[in-house]
């Protein structure tokens, strides 16, 4: 579970997933965009070619979203 | 007629109006009760509102009516006939163009007591139909189209104001509400035909009571069934939620929480239905 | 209850601004008229930000609160997206031509400066060579921007006088922005030359922008060569607030060396000059000793000018104003076009039944209304 996602709320993406696995949803605090994706947490890993698990260290999910142009590279 | 004053105390918001057009003055009147002050005490009102008369000449062969919040005109001006119309989207420009401290919902709510729930529909779902139905069946009306939401809380503040009812609704509401207070009709506006009907004095005095809401329901309006309820999935709630909501675009974060909030701290159904007395039982028993 | 609002003066209206403790205690009449007008002059989120900054807002009235709170959380929002939006803005941009400089409030914003703080800006004004317009109009276009609508007069006057798009909006985020070519309509045979401002501009936080001291001549020029005066009157802040920042002895050498080699010093002189006595402060020397008015063309000039950059929100009387705007208002007018086609412009926009029979059907919204 990438609590740890919690730590962009400042700078990047707010993050929620909801408790009943139906999906997940972002919010671009920079661009002001919502994106909702049905998907389980699982399938979203997936989606995004994420290996490891979600660890500590947030960074690999932070280049999966930079990657699929979620957020820019400098704004965070 | 001369320029008339008075104060519309609406909580949470007050606007004084002034307005030189007879009709405006005899539908407020009737649709807000208490809640005009003609000798308010209120010195600091929230906004000020002119409605009136386009010009003396206009007034002569093709009369009209402008709406003014301040030096603002948000409206061309429209023919006279609806006016009225005219007086209540401009409150609700007026609100929905300056207010951010509340997360505001394109939606209806309306309470038992203190838990409520939203009612968000897009027009033609028949959603004032199902609001005017409830706040005369015990149901206490917060709002008929704006729900004022605290930020990241389920507390929903009242904006009581007339409901809006259009076309077919019309002549639902009057076999229904023999009773009702009743505007007149503004016809062929570009919703249709519109009348306003003043929600039962329960609703407005408690109108200074915020509610918890306990649950978001999408109803859909559908004459082959009888009353088919659908639990939703979050997500799903969520991105429906989303396009109805009038400015969380302008509190960022905060409205995206606060929606993400709600639709886990609720519960989420859409419901398909031609029968109004098997929702509201649905509500009370099941939801509530 | 009287439908008559309390009136407040023009100097009330300063003080309040430059020290918002001074509100603390005043009537309901008072905060009713204030917020109105300062809503009306785009002051009111600047005022909210100082009381903010001075944690003054639990001294008002709930009310003001209120509406305080509202003007800062709009404010913040589009600081909030500006970076976004110019970072889209600038790739589309950058595909035609590397000539990209940021202008007025956008710029203010992105490069930090105190006079955005608590400023809303409605457009984004961007800066491209005139060869490179349509391309990127083009490049805009394929990205969801569309012309904003307005009606076939308006649209025409961009185009076809001042050489200029029409403003595009974004469909899907709503957001606005006006690209120049010049800094004042060409048309005005008054064309800076564009170069003599490009070679003083400064990167910051990934963007181009002028550098304060041309920042300055711009927002004076703009004040004066304004078409309407009709909220002239917070520019007065914008000038008073880079001055404050930036005002030291290299920052109005360079603005003098730049207004006389553009042709433009008249304008410095008369937007510093008007900020300074409506704002009450200090000009240097250097600036206020070199008048290039005779004193009679000056006093003509203030005559016309005090008036009708004082705010214009009815509930703020000031004398003999009507007069005063007409002529300010042609002035402006004047500065931009030749004398044919500023009378036809004047007749459209003051004689409309005239210019109906005269020149043909044109259909005018109301003013300042977006349908």
């Amino acid at each position: 579970m990438p609590k740890k996602l919690g730590k962009y709320i400042e700078e990047g993406v707010i993050y929620h997933a909801f408790s009943d696995q139906s999906g997940v949803t972002f919010y671009s605090t920079v661009s002001n965009e919502v994106f909702v994706a049905a998907v389980s947490e699982n399938n979203l890993q997936a989606a995004f070619h994420l290996k490891n698990e979600m660890t500590v260290d947030v960074s690999n999910i932070v280049s999966a979203l930079v990657k699929q142009g979620f957020i820019k590279t400098e704004w965070h | 007629m001369a320029l008339s004053s008075f104060v519309l105390n609406t909580h949470p918001f007050s606007f004084r109006v002034s307005t030189d057009i007879e009709q405006i003055v005899e539908s407020v009147k009737l649709l807000y009760g208490d809640a005009v002050e003609w000798d308010s005490r209120i010195s600091l009102p929230s906004y000020e509102i002119k409605i009136k008369h386009a010009s003396l000449a206009r007034k002569l062969f093709k009369p009209q009516s402008r709406f003014f919040c301040d030096q603002r005109e948000p409206f061309l001006p429209m023919p006279i006939d609806k006016c009225l119309a005219m007086f209540e989207w401009g409150l609700n420009w007026v609100v929905s163009s300056h207010e951010f401290r509340h997360v505001i919902l394109h939606s209806a709510v309306l309470a038992k007591g203190d838990k409520a729930v939203l009612f968000p529909a897009p027009p033609g779902s028949g959603k004032s139909t199902l609001t005017s139905w409830l706040s005369h069946n015990g149901w206490r009306l917060l709002s008929d189209e704006m729900a004022l939401m605290t930020p990241n809380t389920t507390q929903v503040t009242p904006f009581v104001r007339p409901i809006c009812l259009k076309n077919n609704a019309i002549a639902l509401a009057k076999e229904w509400f023999p009773d009702g207070r009743f505007s007149h009709i503004s016809p062929n506006t570009h919703k249709g035909d519109v009348i306003h009907l003043s929600p039962p004095q329960m609703s407005w005095h408690e109108r200074f009571n915020t509610a918890e809401v306990v649950a978001i329901v999408y109803p859909q309006y559908s004459t082959s069934t009888f009353c088919d309820i659908y639990e939703l999935a979050k997500a799903e709630a969520f991105s429906t939620l989303t396009t109805n909501a009038f400015n969380y675009g302008v509190l960022g974060g905060t409205g995206f929480t606060t929606l993400t909030n709600l639709v886990e701290k609720c519960q989420t159904f859409e419901v398909k239905y031609n029968n109004l007395e098997e929702l509201q039982s649905f509500l009370e028993n099941d939801v509530l | 209850m009287s439908s008559n609002s309390l009136p407040i003066t023009e100097e009330a209206i300063v003080r309040a601004l430059q020290d918002p403790k001074s509100c603390i205690g005043k009537s309901d009449a008072w905060w009713f008229s204030f917020i109105k007008i300062l809503r009306f002059e785009r002051l009111l989120s600047l005022f909210a930000f100082r009381c903010e900054e001075l944690d003054l807002l639990v001294s008002f009235p709930l009310v003001v609160q209120g509406h305080l709170k509202n003007a800062l959380i709009m404010a913040q929002r589009q600081a909030g997206h500006l970076k976004y939006e110019v970072s889209l803005l600038s790739d589309s941009i950058k595909t035609v031509t590397p000539q990209c400089l940021y202008l007025k409030g956008a710029a203010y914003c992105l490069a930090n400066m105190t006079v955005s703080k608590g400023r809303l800006f409605s457009d984004i004004d961007v800066l491209v060579p005139k060869e490179c317009l349509d391309k990127i109009e083009k490049s805009l276009l394929f990205k969801g921007w569309l012309s904003k609508p307005i009606n076939d007069y308006d649209e025409r006057y961009y185009r076809v006088w001042a050489h200029e798009i029409p403003p595009l909006v974004q469909s899907r985020r709503g957001t606005v922005v006006d690209i120049h070519h010049n800094l004042v309509p060409p048309i005005s045979g008054k064309a800076p030359d564009i170069e003599a401002f490009l070679s003083q501009t400064m990167h910051v936080n990934g963007v181009t922008v002028l550098k304060p001291h041309a920042m300055l001549l711009h927002s004076c020029i703009h004040l004066i060569f304004n078409e309407t005066f009709k909220q002239a009157h917070r520019d007065l802040y914008d000038i008073s607030s880079i001055i404050k920042d930036y005002g030291n002895s290299t920052f109005w050498d360079e603005a003098i060396r730049l207004a006389k080699e553009t042709g433009f010093y008249k304008e410095l002189f008369l937007g510093c000059r008007y900020s300074s006595k409506k704002l009450g402060y200090e000009l240097p020397p250097k600036l206020i000793s070199d008048v290039p008015y005779t004193s009679a063309k000056l006093m003509l000039l203030d005559l016309v000018m005090l008036k009708a950059l004082s705010p214009h929100h009815p509930l703020c009387k000031v004398p003999g104003r009507g007069v005063a705007n007409f002529l300010a208002w042609a002035r402006g007018h004047w500065c931009k076009m030749p004398l044919m086609l500023l009378i036809y412009h004047l007749s459209i926009k003051s004689g409309r039944v005239l210019a109906q029979s005269i020149l043909g059907k044109h259909i005018f919204d109301a003013e300042g209304t977006p349908k």
